[in-house]
């Protein structure tokens, strides 16, 4: 039997994986760290314990963040994510502007994946077209017949339709932002 | 198209086909965790991050496609083995012919833009 003597940097990984991997139920978690503690103790047995050859192993574990995604950990929300979540929903406040930031801030951040990024970014524009389009329908239905003869004068009033439409706008961001904060994890205290 | 599509389409090829090839490594004998990875890690391009294998090892065996047993080893601590079970085999049989019969069609597609395979099929 053969002692190991544990390298500084593996137990620094195992941390590392260990808090990454803090998501995932104990048990589980435990027989992941188990697992990758046993393959390095393969792979340094093998290739000896010097440390190119820790740093090699380790690099080719790739990163605990990695791992810990693979075994279904959802990666967690920075401060990067949670400044994106906040534009994003208050960006009616300042309309296509805040989109556009919130959408910079969404697109900047490694969190989440190009598929939630598009379906995250999408809602919003999705839904002020789609309320426009309901909004020009109605009132074509009910204005027609009030446009005057120089048919500069057009007055849209606020109607139930418009304010239906307005209010979905207003939550479009919401709903956005909760999309995309639901891919994510709560930040640990 | 740009190339990160052709890349990221590989992408997801490779991960599709990386449990079969655990599943296929497993045929013939039981192995290691760490044996398992290096023989993977041996096939170009298949695996680029060797940690993200255990996670993939652990769904398989909630699968049931694998079962895991303890073994002394010579040297060190004891390791855990992995084997195929009968599902995993049967599942494997049928990646198996499902996957020769597309790589055929690909290949054929890419080498002959398809001219040639009508009179086959």
């Amino acid at each position: 039997m053969t002692t190991m003597r544990r390298d500084p940097l593996v137990d620094d990984y195992l941390r590392r994986l260990e808090a990454a991997a803090a998501g995932l139920p104990r048990e589980r978690r435990a027989e992941l760290v188990g697992e990758i503690e046993e393959h390095l103790e393969a792979a340094l047995a093998e290739a000896g314990d010097d440390e190119a050859a820790v740093r090699n192993a380790l690099e080719r574990l790739g990163s605990p963040g990695e791992i810990a995604a693979a075994a279904g950990v959802a990666p967690e929300r920075g401060r990067l994510e949670t400044a994106a979540l906040i534009v994003l929903s208050f960006s009616f406040l300042l309309p296509l502007v805040g989109y556009v930031i919130g959408a910079g801030l969404v697109l900047a951040s490694k969190a989440w994946s190009e598929r939630e990024k598009l379906l995250g970014l999408l809602i919003p524009p999705v839904v002020v077209v789609a309320g426009a389009v309901i909004v020009v329908l109605a009132t074509e239905a009910v204005a027609n017949p009030a446009v005057d003869a120089q048919g500069n004068e057009f007055v849209v009033s606020l109607g139930p339709v418009e304010i239906v439409v307005l209010a979905v706008n207003i939550l479009s961001g919401f709903v956005a932002a909760a999309y995309l904060s639901s891919r994510l994890r709560r930040p640990r205290l | 198209m740009e190339p990160g599509a052709a890349s990221n389409a590989l992408s997801q090829l490779r991960r599709g086909a990386l449990e079969y090839c655990v599943l296929a490594l497993l045929q013939r004998q039981e192995r290691y965790g760490f044996e398992l990875v290096r023989s993977l890690s041996e096939v170009d391009g298949l695996v680029t991050s060797e940690g993200t294998i255990y996670p993939l090892l652990t769904r398989l065996r909630k699968d049931e496609l694998v079962t895991t047993f303890w073994q002394e080893s010579a040297s060190g601590p004891p390791r855990r083995y992995y084997r195929l079970t009968d599902a995993g085999g049967a599942a494997l049989a049928a990646f198996s012919e499902e996957w020769s019969r597309f790589r055929d069609g690909v290949d054929a597609l890419l080498t002959h833009g398809g001219r040639h395979d009508h009179d086959a099929a």
